[in-house]
C-alpha cells in the first residue's frame, strides 16, 4: 500500500500537481527574474516640506485650464537674492544649459544621480550622462557650496506656505509636461523665498492655476507669529503678576473677543484660573492688564485675515522671585 | 444560505463605497486652528495705583480711617495711593463714581465708605472697593466696634482691600512686641513695649528700671508674650506676661541662663536654651505641669529653637559644626541635620506662619544680611544687607519680616520690614531706639 500511492494519487489527483508546478514556476521566476537595483547614493539630505492635506488641497485649489497664473501686481514680493531661470523645456533637454544655473540650486547633484526608471525621455538620459563627466568637478564644488547655503536657508526659513506656492505654481505649469524628473528638480531646488505667502492687499476673486480661489486667506505660521508677537507685547505692557504670586499654581486663560479695530468686543472672560486666593488674584490682575491695553493696535494688513484674530486664547505666566 | 448573498464578494461594493466616503472626508477631519494663542509674560512687578476717598459720614473720624488705610497700604509697598490734591471728585459712598475721571487720575481701584454710629453708640464703619477699568464692585463690608477701635477699622479694611488684590493673607490687624531702648549707651534702659504694627497705640509693659529685657516672643494666641530677663546680679532667665491682667511668671526654674524662649504653636509649650556648663541644651517646659523635657543634648551651644507652624520640627541655631550654624530637627530632637552653608555663620532662625521659608541672620566679612531660606535648606536668598541687621520676625501672613537694625555709635537700633522679595524695605516708627522685634499673630484669630 505504501509503494502505491504515489501512482493511484497522481492519477486520481492531477489538478494538485499542477497547481504544484506552477506555484513553483512562478516563484522561481519572481526570485531570479526581478533583482533589485541598486539604490543610488544619497548624495546629501533633500529637504521636503510637509504639508497637512488640508494645506495641499488648498494650495492646488485652481483649475488646470485656466490661461495662465493670475499675475497680481499688488503682491509684496521679496525678490530673491539670485535670480534663477527655470524653464521646464531647458531642463529636459538642455543637459549643456547646466553650468548656467547659480550655486543655489542642487540640480547638478541630483543630475549626477544614475536613473533607471526614468523612462519618460532616454534622450535626456543620455545626453546628461554624456555631461555628468564633464559636470562632476563643477557639480562638487557646488554641491559643497550648495549644501551649506542650503542648509542655512532651510534653518532659518520657517515659509513653509511660500515654498509650496512656488512648487504648486511650477507643478501647475508643467501640469501638461509630467516628468518624474522635473519634480525631482523642483523638490531637490532650494531657491531663495520668493515671497512671504500666497497674500496680497486684495483677495483673489478669479480662479487662477495654482492660487486659492476667492475665500478669505488663512493666516500664514510666519503673519500668525508675527500678530502674535505684537498682541503679546502690548499686553505686558500693562500685566505684572501680583506679588503673592510665588504662590501661584494654575496659569490662569483668558477668552478675549476683538473687534475688527483692536478694540474688545465684550469683557475678556477668566477660562481657567486656580481655586486659591493667590490664583485667583492673579487672574484678576491679568483681566484688568487685558481691559487696560484695549484698543489693540492691530495692523491694517491683518485686516483680512480677522476670523483668524477675532477671538483669542491668552495664558499669563507669573515668574517666582 | 442561499438567497442572502451575505458573501465577501458581494459585499465588496459596500465595503469600496465606504473606503471612499472616508477618504472624502478625511480632509474636513483636521482642525482649523480657530482662536490665536498667546503666552503673557509677567513684567517687573508694579504697585497698583489706587485712590482712597475720604471716608463719608464723621468728618474727624472719617479722615482717620482712611488715613490708616492709605497709610497700610502704601507702607505695603503693593500699592501707590493717590494723593488727596489730585482725586477728581469727592466720591460718596451709595452712588457710583465717575470712573472715567478716575481713569484719567491714573488708579486701577478706588475705595470709598463710610462711617457712623449705631443707635447704641457704637461705631460702624462701612467700605467698598471699586475697579475703576470695569466699573465694577469688587467687594464690599461693614464693621460694627467700639469707638476706641476706630483704628482697627481702618487695618480690617486695609487687610480686604489687600487680600482681595494680591491673593496673599491678611497682616495689617497685628501688633508688634519690642525692645525699647533709652537712656545712654553704657546704661541702657530696655523695656517692653507694644504697639499696632504701623506704629500706633505704644504701650510700655514692664517699669524698666535695672531689669533688662530682650528677645520678646508673642504666644500663638496673642494672650502672652514669653521674654528674658536679667535683674542685676543675677542669670538671666525666661518669663511670661499676660497681657490683660499684666501678671508677670518665671518659666521653668533653671540655676543657670534660660534664655531665647518661643511658644510651640499651640501655645502649651514654651521652648528655650538653657545653659549647662560650657554649652547650652534646648529644653522645653510643659506650661501647665511645668514639666521639662531636653531635646538637644551634647557639648555645643544649642539656642535660638524656632517651631515650624505644624509643631513637627524645630530649627535651631548650633555651634556644634564649628561655627554658629542653622539646624532642623524633629521636635523630640530626633535626626538633627544642617541646613545653612556657605560663608560666615548663620543665627537667628524664625521659621514663617506659612510654613515655606525661614528666616535668619548670616554674618559675613561685610556685615550682618537678613536671609531667607527653604525649610531643606536650599534657596537662600538675601533680603537686606547692612552693618548690623539682626532678630527677624514674620509678619502674620509670612511676606514681611521685620527686624533691627543697629548702625553702630553712640545711636541705638531701629526697626525696619522687607517684604520676602526684598524689593519693598520700610523703617517702622517707635519712639525711641529700638530692637528685637516680635509680631503678634493676627488680633482677631484665624
Amino acid at each position: 500500500m505504501a509503494l502505491r500511492w504515489p501512482e493511484s494519487f497522481r492519477n486520481r489527483e492531477p489538478g494538485v500537481w499542477i497547481s504544484a508546478g506552477a506555484h513553483a514556476a512562478v516563484l522561481g521566476l519572481a526570485l531570479f527574474a526581478v533583482a533589485a537595483p541598486a539604490l543610488p547614493d544619497a548624495q546629501e539630505g533633500v529637504p521636503v516640506e510637509v504639508l497637512t492635506e488640508q494645506q495641499f488641497s488648498e494650495l492646488t485649489r485652481g483649475e488646470r485650464n485656466a490661461e495662465k497664473p493670475q499675475n497680481n501686481p499688488n503682491r509684496a514680493d521679496r525678490v530673491s537674492e539670485k535670480i534663477e531661470q527655470r524653464e521646464p523645456e531647458n531642463a529636459k533637454t538642455d543637459a549643456p544649459a547646466a553650468p548656467t544655473r547659480t550655486a543655489d540650486t542642487k540640480l547638478a547633484a541630483v543630475d549626477a544621480m544614475p536613473l533607471r526608471a526614468d523612462t519618460a525621455d532616454p534622450v535626456k538620459e543620455e545626453a546628461e550622462a554624456a555631461a555628468a563627466k564633464a559636470e562632476a568637478a563643477k557639480a562638487e564644488a557646488e554641491k559643497a557650496a550648495a549644501a551649506k547655503a542650503a542648509e542655512a536657508k532651510a534653518k532659518a526659513e520657517a515659509k513653509a506656505k511660500a515654498d509650496a506656492e512656488a512648487k504648486a505654481r511650477q507643478q501647475a505649469e508643467l501640469a501638461n509636461k509630467f516628468s518624474p524628473g522635473d519634480i525631482r528638480q523642483t523638490l531637490a531646488s532650494k531657491a531663495a523665498s520668493q515671497s512671504t505667502g500666497s497674500t496680497g492687499r486684495e483677495v483673489q476673486r478669479t480662479a487662477s492655476l495654482g492660487t486659492a480661489t476667492g475665500n478669505a486667506q488663512r493666516l500664514s505660521p510666519s503673519l500668525r507669529d508675527a500678530l502674535v508677537g505684537m498682541l503679546q507685547q502690548q499686553i505686558e505692557r500693562c500685566y505684572s503678576a501680583p506679588p503673592g504670586a510665588t504662590q501661584g499654581v494654575v496659569l490662569p486663560m483668558l477668552d478675549i473677543r476683538l473687534n475688527p479695530d483692536g478694540s474688545l468686543t465684550s469683557e475678556p472672560r477668566v477660562m481657567r484660573a486656580g481655586n486659591n486666593s493667590v490664583d485667583q488674584s492673579i487672574a484678576q490682575a491679568a483681566l484688568r492688564a487685558v481691559r487696560r491695553c484695549a484698543p489693540y493696535k492691530i495692523p491694517t494688513q491683518y485686516a483680512p485675515y480677522y476670523n483668524d484674530w477675532k477671538a483669542i486664547n491668552a495664558e499669563f505666566e507669573f515668574s517666582p522671585v | 444560505m442561499p438567497g442572502t448573498a451575505f458573501t465577501r464578494r458581494a459585499l465588496l461594493p459596500a465595503f469600496a463605497a465606504a473606503l471612499g466616503v472616508f477618504a472624502l472626508a478625511l480632509p474636513a477631519a483636521i482642525p482649523a486652528q480657530a482662536q490665536l494663542q498667546l503666552r503673557i509674560g509677567s513684567g517687573a512687578f508694579q504697585p497698583m495705583p489706587i485712590a482712597i476717598a475720604d471716608f463719608a459720614g464723621d468728618a474727624s473720624l472719617g479722615t482717620l480711617v482712611s488715613s490708616v488705610i492709605t497709610n497700610n497700604l502704601r507702607r505695603s509697598g503693593y500699592f501707590t495711593p493717590l494723593e488727596k490734591g489730585r482725586f477728581p471728585e469727592n466720591p460718596s459712598f451709595d452712588a457710583a463714581p465717575n470712573f472715567e475721571a478716575w481713569k484719567g487720575a491714573g488708579v486701577q481701584a478706588l475705595v470709598t465708605g463710610r462711617v457712623g454710629r449705631d443707635a447704641s453708640g457704637r461705631l460702624t464703619v462701612a467700605f467698598r472697593l471699586w475697579d475703576v477699568a470695569s466699573g465694577q464692585q469688587i467687594t464690599g463690608q461693614q464693621y460694627g466696634t467700639d469707638v476706641a477701635n476706630a483704628r482697627r477699622t481702618g487695618h480690617l479694611v486695609s487687610d480686604a482691600v489687600y487680600t482681595k488684590v494680591t491673593g496673599l493673607g491678611p497682616w495689617f490687624d497685628s501688633r508688634v512686641a519690642y525692645v525699647d531702648e533709652s537712656g545712654p549707651k553704657e546704661n541702657r534702659r530696655k523695656r517692653l513695649m507694644v504697639m499696632d504694627q504701623d506704629g500706633a497705640n505704644v504701650r510700655a509693659l514692664t517699669g524698666g528700671g535695672d531689669v533688662s529685657v530682650v528677645a520678646p516672643r508673642y504666644s500663638p494666641a496673642g494672650q502672652d508674650i514669653a521674654f528674658m530677663t536679667q535683674a542685676p546680679g543675677q542669670q538671666p532667665k525666661v518669663q511670661m506676661i499676660d497681657l490683660e491682667t499684666g501678671k508677670r511668671q518665671t518659666v521653668g526654674n533653671f540655676a543657670s541662663m534660660s534664655a531665647s524662649p518661643r511658644f510651640s504653636p499651640d501655645g502649651r509649650r514654651l521652648v528655650m536654651s538653657v545653659q549647662q556648663g560650657g554649652n547650652a541644651d534646648i529644653v522645653t517646659v510643659d506650661l501647665a505641669s511645668k514639666a521639662q523635657t531636653p531635646v538637644t543634648q551634647g557639648l555645643a551651644i544649642d539656642t535660638s529653637p524656632s517651631y515650624s507652624p505644624d509643631g513637627s520640627q524645630i530649627v535651631f541655631e548650633s555651634d556644634r559644626g564649628g561655627s554658629q550654624q542653622i539646624y532642623v530637627m524633629g521636635a523630640d530632637g530626633s535626626n538633627p541635620r544642617r541646613l545653612s552653608f556657605g560663608e560666615g555663620s548663620a543665627s537667628q532662625p524664625a521659621w514663617s506662619p506659612r510654613g515655606d521659608l525661614i528666616a535668619f541672620t548670616r554674618q559675613r566679612k561685610g556685615g550682618f544680611a537678613i536671609c531667607v531660606m527653604k525649610p531643606d535648606g536650599s534657596g537662600e536668598r538675601v533680603l537686606t544687607e547692612g552693618f548690623h541687621n539682626e532678630s527677624p520676625t514674620f509678619a502674620p501672613n509670612g511676606q514681611y519680616v521685620m527686624f533691627f537694625r543697629d548702625p553702630g555709635g553712640q545711636g541705638g537700633g531701629k526697626l525696619y520690614m522687607v517684604d520676602i522679595t526684598g524689593k519693598v524695605e520700610q523703617p517702622v516708627p517707635t519712639p525711641s531706639f529700638a530692637s528685637d522685634p516680635t509680631w503678634s499673630p493676627l488680633l482677631s484669630g484665624k
